[in-house]
C-alpha cells in the first residue's frame, strides 16, 4: 500500500519487545494517518493556550521529511452530532452544534457545560469537535478493519472532555469515542496518556469495566485536573482497571522510562489488550507553557516506540502541548517512529523554519531542571503498581486462558537512555544523523 | 471489672461467630477457650470491621486512645467490659459511676470524663448493636424469626436520614447504614415487576404483614435518594468553598508523604470529578458484599458486554474511512516528477550563503516548496501547504501588513477584536492565518537572532509583560518587513548557493524587491524554473 518498495525502512533497533510481524520486515508497520487540511485554522482565542495550528505546523514537518511515503493520508469524515451522542449527553452536544460567538446564550447554559474561561466559544467550535473526533473514529474503523496497525490523529487526544461537560480546552471526548468503536471489536482495550494533565474523562467514562483498561503518567499535586492519585484503581467490575502514576516536576528521560516500560510491559503481559491508544499530549516535553516535566523527544516518543513493539493494533493521538514549535517536532518525530524511520536532526526547509530557530533542529534540550522525584519516591510508585496490577489476574470477567499468547517478550536491546547529553547547545552528533561537519544553517 | 470481662469476652466471641456464620470474618479462629487476654485482639478487629462495614464510614473510626498521663494505650476491651458490667452506658452515665469504670482500665478516679469520652467515641456504638444482636427482645426487636443476615446488616430500619451525618448520639440504635445492595436489588424486582412490589421482598419476615415490608423498603429507597441529595449538596458546599485539601485523607501515610506534598488546590476549570471521586472511594470500600451501584452512572461511556460476535457488515462503517488525500491514484501518479524520495533527510549540508541569512532560508525553503508540489501534485493543495508558511503574505498588500503589524503592536492585549475593525473585508480565517504563516514567523525569526535563549512562540501577549516589568521577555520585532527587501538591499554577500547551481546571482541589484516578490509568485504557480531559464540564465 502507501509503503514505498524503493525506501529502504531504517532499523534503529531500538524495539523493545518487538515480535514477527506481518510484513517481512519487523520494524514496518502498516501506518494510516489522518489530517484535516482546515484543523489550523480554528483559534480558541487570543491568549489561549491550546492553539490548533500546532497540527498544521506538525503536518508540514511530516511532508518536509517526505514521511507521507511511508503512509496512508486520509481526510476525516467529520462525526455527527448523532455520532458524538454515542458518548455524550444530547443536551451537552445540542448546545455545542448551536453554539457560536455571535449567539448568545445563557449563562446558566454555559456554567452548566464549563463553557467560558478555559473552554471558550471561539468560531467553528463544532466543526473542530467534528473533525477531531471524525478522525479518532476513522482511527479506530481502521484498525477494526485490519487495514492498518497504526492509525495517528494528531488532532485527537482531547482527554478531559467529560459526558456532560467541557474541560481543560476539552469539548468532546475523541478517545472515548474511538475507544468505543474499538470495542466493537476488540475484547479489551488498553489506553494510556502520556500528557502531562491526568486523563480524567478518559477514566471516568471507563471507571467502571473492565473491558477498557486506563493507564495515565501525570504530574500530579497542585495541578489541573487534581485527579488521578494512586489510590483511584476503578470500581466495581473496573476495580483495577484504572492505573494512575501521579509524579512531580522535572521528570526527565530516564525516570520516566523506567517507570514506563515495566508497568506497561507487565499491563501488556496481564491484560493482553487486543488494541492500544496511546494519548500522546506534548505538554510533558520539557520547556512547555503549561507543563513542568523534563521530557526530551526521545524519551517522549520511546513510549511509543515501546507500545508499538508488541504489534497490536495501536491508535497515537495527540493531546495537550503548548510551547507549539515543539509539539510540531514532537508528534513529526513521533510519526517517523510510528513508519520505522530515524529522521535526521538537521530540520528540513519547510513552510514554518523559522518557529525552529535558533537552531533549526528537530530534537530539544531537556532544561536545566532538578527533577523532583527522587529514585525512592519512583520505587514506592513503581511497586504500588505493580501490587494493583498483580490483583487483574483475579479479574473474573476476562478470561485471559483465551487470549492469544502475543505477548512473549524477548530480551530488550535498547540504547541507554540514562546517558543524558550534555549542558549545551545541540551539536547533532548524538541522534543518529548523518556525520556532520557544516556550521550551523 | 474482673467479674464482668468474662461475660463479655463470651459475648464478643458469641458475635463473631454470628458474623462468621454470614460469611465475614472468616480468618479469625475462635474458640471458647480462648482466654480473655486471647479474645483482646480478636476484639479489635471486631471494633475495625464493625467501623468499615457495619457503620459503613458513616463514622470513620477515631485513631487509638492513649491514657492522657503517660500515654499508655488503653484497653478497650476493658473498658467495654466494665461498662457493660455496670449495666452500659446509660446505666453509668446516671448512676455517675465513670469514676470507677475509669479506675476499672487503671486510670485512676479523677479521669472520669475523659472516660466517659473515650467510650462515648470509640465504644458507645458497638454497645447498642452488641445489645441488638445478643437481647433482641432488650432492644425493642420482638421478632426472634429476622434472619440474623439480615440483622446484623440492618440491624433496624432507618427512622431520620439525618442519621448518616449525626455521631453515635441516637439512642435509638439508628448507629447502622442502610442495606444499600439490598435496596438496590429490591428496586430492580419492583421496576421488574412493579405489581408485585409488595410481595417481591424476600425477608423471612411475615409477622407484620408484607405490605409493611414493602413500605419499610419504600422508606428506604426514599432515605436513600435523600441521604444522595444531601451529600450532593455537601459536596457542592465544599466545592463552592475551595481549595479544601481532598485526597490526602484517603491516602496511607506512607503515599501521603511522598504523593501530596503539595497541598492541592484546584482551580477554576476543575469539574466536580474530585469530590466524586472521593464519593466514589468512599462507597468502593462498601463492596464488601459483591457488586453494589455505581454512584456517578450518569458520567460513564455505555461499553457493551463482550458477546464475541463481531459485525463487519455493517457498510456505514466505511465513511469512517474519509477521503484517502495519500498515496494519489495511480493516474495522476504517472504525470508527476517520478524522483526519489528522501525519506526522513534534513535540510542540505553545503550551502555556502552564509549562517542562517534570512534570504538564504527563505530561498531554500521556497524551493524546497516547489520540489514538493512537483511532487505531490494534487495533495499540495489538498494539504493547503498553499496556505503555510510567509507565503500567505502575497496576497497581503504593504500597507495591510504595516497595519496588520501596528494593530497587534498596539492593542497588545485585545488585538483580534481590533483586527476585525481593522480589516471588514478580511475574515477572520484569514486574519489568523497571516499572524500564524506571517506575522509570528517573522517575529520568532527577530526574536531567534537577537535573543536566541530567550524564544517566545506561544505568548501572545509581550507589551503587557513589558508593562509588568519583566524585561527579560523577548521584544517584539521584525528583522525585515516583508519577504526580505532590507536584506536585499545588503550587496555584501553575493546570493550563492552550491545547491542550486542553475541560480547563481552575482548582483543583487539584479534583484529588486519586485522581481524578488515577482519570482515567489511564480513559485506558487510552479513555473519557477522556466522563469529562471529564460530570464537569467
Amino acid at each position: 500500500m502507501a509503503v514505498d518498495s524503493s525506501v529502504p525502512a531504517v532499523s534503529d533497533g531500538k524495539d523493545g519487545a518487538s515480535l514477527p510481524s506481518i510484513g517481512p520486515d519487523g520494524t514496518k508497520r502498516r501506518v494510516t494517518y489522518f489530517y484535516e487540511p482546515t484543523i489550523g485554522d480554528y483559534y480558541y482565542g487570543q491568549g489561549h493556550p491550546m492553539k490548533p495550528h500546532r497540527i498544521r505546523m506538525a503536518h508540514n514537518l511530516i511532508v518536509h521529511y517526505s514521511l507521507h511515503h511511508l503512509m496512508e493520508i486520509c481526510r476525516p469524515f467529520p462525526a455527527a452530532a448523532s455520532d458524538i451522542q454515542k458518548f455524550h449527553a444530547d443536551d451537552y452536544v445540542n448546545f455545542l452544534s448551536s453554539v457560536s460567538p455571535s449567539f448568545h446564550t445563557t449563562q446558566s447554559e454555559l456554567k452548566r457545560f464549563n463553557v467560558g474561561e478555559d473552554c471558550p466559544v471561539f468560531d467553528g467550535i463544532f466543526d473542530f469537535c467534528q473533525a477531531s473526533a471524525g478522525g479518532s473514529i476513522g482511527a479506530a474503523v481502521k484498525l477494526n478493519m485490519g487495514a492498518s496497525d497504526i492509525a495517528i490523529n494528531w488532532a485527537g487526544g482531547l482527554h478531559h472532555a467529560k459526558k456532560c461537560e467541557a474541560s481543560g480546552f476539552c469539548y468532546v471526548n475523541d478517545i472515548v469515542l474511538g475507544i468505543l468503536e474499538l470495542l466493537k471489536v476488540h475484547k479489551r482495550v488498553l489506553y494510556v496518556d502520556i500528557d502531562v494533565h491526568h486523563g480524567d474523562g478518559v477514566e471516568e467514562a471507563f471507571y467502571i469495566t473492565d473491558r477498557v483498561m486506563t493507564v495515565s503518567f501525570h504530574k500530579y499535586g497542585d495541578f489541573f485536573p487534581g485527579t488521578g492519585h494512586i489510590r483511584d484503581t476503578g470500581f466495581g467490575p473496573g476495580k483495577y482497571y484504572a492505573l494512575n502514576v501521579p509524579l512531580n516536576d522535572g521528570m526527565d528521560d530516564s525516570s520516566f522510562r523506567d517507570l514506563f516500560r515495566p508497568t506497561l510491559q507487565k499491563v501488556m503481559e496481564v491484560y493482553q489488550p487486543d488494541a492500544v491508544v496511546l494519548q500522546c499530549g506534548a505538554d510533558s516535553l520539557a520547556g512547555d507553557r503549561l507543563g513542568c516535566f523534563n521530557l526530551s523527544l526521545k524519551g517522549h516518543a520511546d513510549c511509543l516506540r515501546f507500545l508499538r513493539s508488541f504489534n497490536v493494533p495501536l491508535m497515537v493521538l495527540g493531546g495537550g502541548g503548548y510551547t507549539i514549535r515543539n509539539v510540531a517536532r514532537c508528534w513529526c518525530y513521533e510519526t517517523a517512529v510510528a513508519v520505522g524511520m530515524e529522521p535526521d536532526n538537521k530540520l528540513p526547509y519547510n513552510d514554518y523554519y523559522e518557529y525552529f530557530g535558533p537552531d533549526y533542529n528537530l530534537h530539544i534540550n531537556p532544561e536545566p531542571m532538578e527533577n523532583l522525584n527522587p529514585p525512592e519516591d519512583l520505587e514506592k510508585i513503581r511497586s504500588i503498581l505493580l501490587e494493583h496490577i498483580s490483583k487483574l489476574q483475579h479479574a473474573p470477567s476476562v478470561q485471559f486462558q483465551t487470549a492469544p499468547p502475543n505477548t512473549e517478550l524477548p530480551e530488550e536491546e535498547e540504547e541507554d537512555m540514562d546517558v543524558r547529553p550534555k549542558r549545551q547547545l545541540w551539536h547533532g552528533a548524538n541522534y543518529d544523523s548523518e556525520p556532520e561537519n557544516d556550521e550551523n544553517h | 471489672m474482673a467479674e464482668h470481662t468474662p461475660s463479655t469476652c463470651s459475648d464478643t466471641l458469641e458475635v463473631i461467630h454470628r458474623l462468621q456464620t454470614v460469611g465475614s470474618c472468616l480468618d479469625l479462629r475462635t474458640s471458647v477457650q480462648l482466654t480473655c487476654d486471647e479474645v483482646s485482639p480478636l476484639f479489635d478487629r471486631l471494633l475495625s470491621l464493625f467501623f468499615a462495614q457495619i457503620l459503613r464510614n458513616q463514622h470513620r473510626r477515631p485513631p487509638l486512645p492513649y491514657a492522657p498521663d503517660d500515654g499508655r494505650s488503653i484497653n478497650l476491651l476493658r473498658l467495654f467490659a466494665s461498662v457493660r458490667g455496670r449495666g452500659g452506658y446509660d446505666l453509668v452515665t446516671s448512676s455517675k459511676s465513670w469514676g470507677f469504670v475509669a479506675e476499672d482500665i487503671g486510670l485512676g478516679i479523677q479521669a472520669g470524663p475523659v472516660t466517659k469520652l473515650l467510650f462515648k467515641k470509640h465504644l458507645f456504638a458497638l454497645e447498642i448493636w452488641y445489645r441488638m444482636i445478643l437481647n433482641p427482645i432488650e432492644a425493642g426487636e420482638k421478632n426472634e424469626g429476622v434472619a440474623v443476615h439480615g440483622r446484623l446488616w440492618t440491624p433496624t430500619k432507618p427512622k431520620r436520614e439525618t442519621m448518616l451525618f449525626e455521631n453515635c448520639d441516637d439512642h435509638d440504635g439508628n448507629a447502622n447504614a442502610l442495606d444499600l445492595p439490598g435496596m438496590v436489588d429490591w428496586i430492580k424486582s419492583v421496576a421488574v415487576r412493579p405489581w408485585e412490589a409488595s410481595t417481591s421482598d424476600t425477608g423471612t419476615d411475615t409477622s407484620n404483614g408484607k405490605a409493611v415490608r414493602a413500605d419499610g423498603k419504600m422508606k428506604e429507597v426514599e432515605v436513600f435518594s435523600r441521604t444522595i441529595r444531601a451529600k450532593n449538596a455537601l459536596f457542592a458546599s465544599t466545592h463552592s468553598g475551595s481549595n479544601k485539601r481532598q485526597r490526602s485523607s484517603l491516602a496511607p501515610d506512607s503515599e501521603d508523604s511522598i504523593l501530596s506534598k503539595h497541598q492541592e488546590s484546584r482551580k477554576q476549570r476543575c469539574s466536580q470529578r474530585i469530590l466524586r471521586s472521593k464519593f466514589n472511594t468512599v462507597l468502593g470500600d462498601l463492596s464488601l458484599k459483591g457488586p453494589s451501584t455505581d454512584p456517578f452512572p450518569e458520567t460513564r461511556a455505555n461499553v457493551p458486554p463482550w458477546t464475541g460476535k463481531i459485525d463487519m457488515s455493517n457498510t456505514d462503517d466505511q465513511r469512517w474511512l474519509g477521503t484517502r488525500m495519500w498515496p494519489l491514484l495511480t493516474s495522476e501518479k504517472k504525470s508527476l516528477v517520478q524522483q526519489s524520495p528522501h525519506v526522513g533527510k534534513g535540510r542540505h549540508r553545503n550551502c555556502l550563503l552564509g549562517s542562517g541569512s534570512l534570504e538564504c532560508i527563505r530561498f531554500h525553503v521556497a524551493e524546497k516548496r516547489l520540489h514538493l508540489k512537483r511532487e505531490i501534485g494534487s495533495a499540495f493543495h489538498l494539504w493547503r501547504l498553499n496556505n503555510m508558511g510567509e507565503e500567505v503574505s502575497l496576497s497581503w498588500t504593504d500597507e495591510e501588513e504595516e497595519r496588520f503589524k501596528s494593530i497587534v503592536v498596539d492593542q497588545n492585549k485585545n488585538f483580534y477584536e481590533e483586527l476585525q475593525q481593522g480589516f471588514p473585508f478580511k475574515n477572520r480565517q484569514t486574519l489568523m492565518n497571516y499572524y500564524f504563516n506571517v506575522f509570528l514567523l517573522r517575529r520568532i525569526s527577530y526574536q531567534s537572532r537577537m535573543t536566541p535563549t530567550n524564544i517566545d512562540s506561544d505568548d501572545e501577549e509581550d507589551n503587557e509583560q513589558e508593562e509588568e516589568g519583566e524585561n527579560d521577555k523577548p521584544k517584539f520585532g521584525f528583522i525585515t518587513s516583508r519577504l526580505g527587501e532590507n536584506s536585499l538591499a545588503d550587496k555584501k554577500h553575493p546570493l550563492f548557493c552550491s545547491q542550486n547551481k542553475q541560480c547563481v546571482v552575482d548582483d543583487l541589484d539584479l534583484y529588486t524587491r519586485d522581481h524578488f516578490k515577482k519570482i515567489l509568485d511564480d513559485l506558487a504557480w510552479g513555473n519557477f524554473s522556466e522563469r529562471l531559464n529564460s530570464d537569467h540564465i
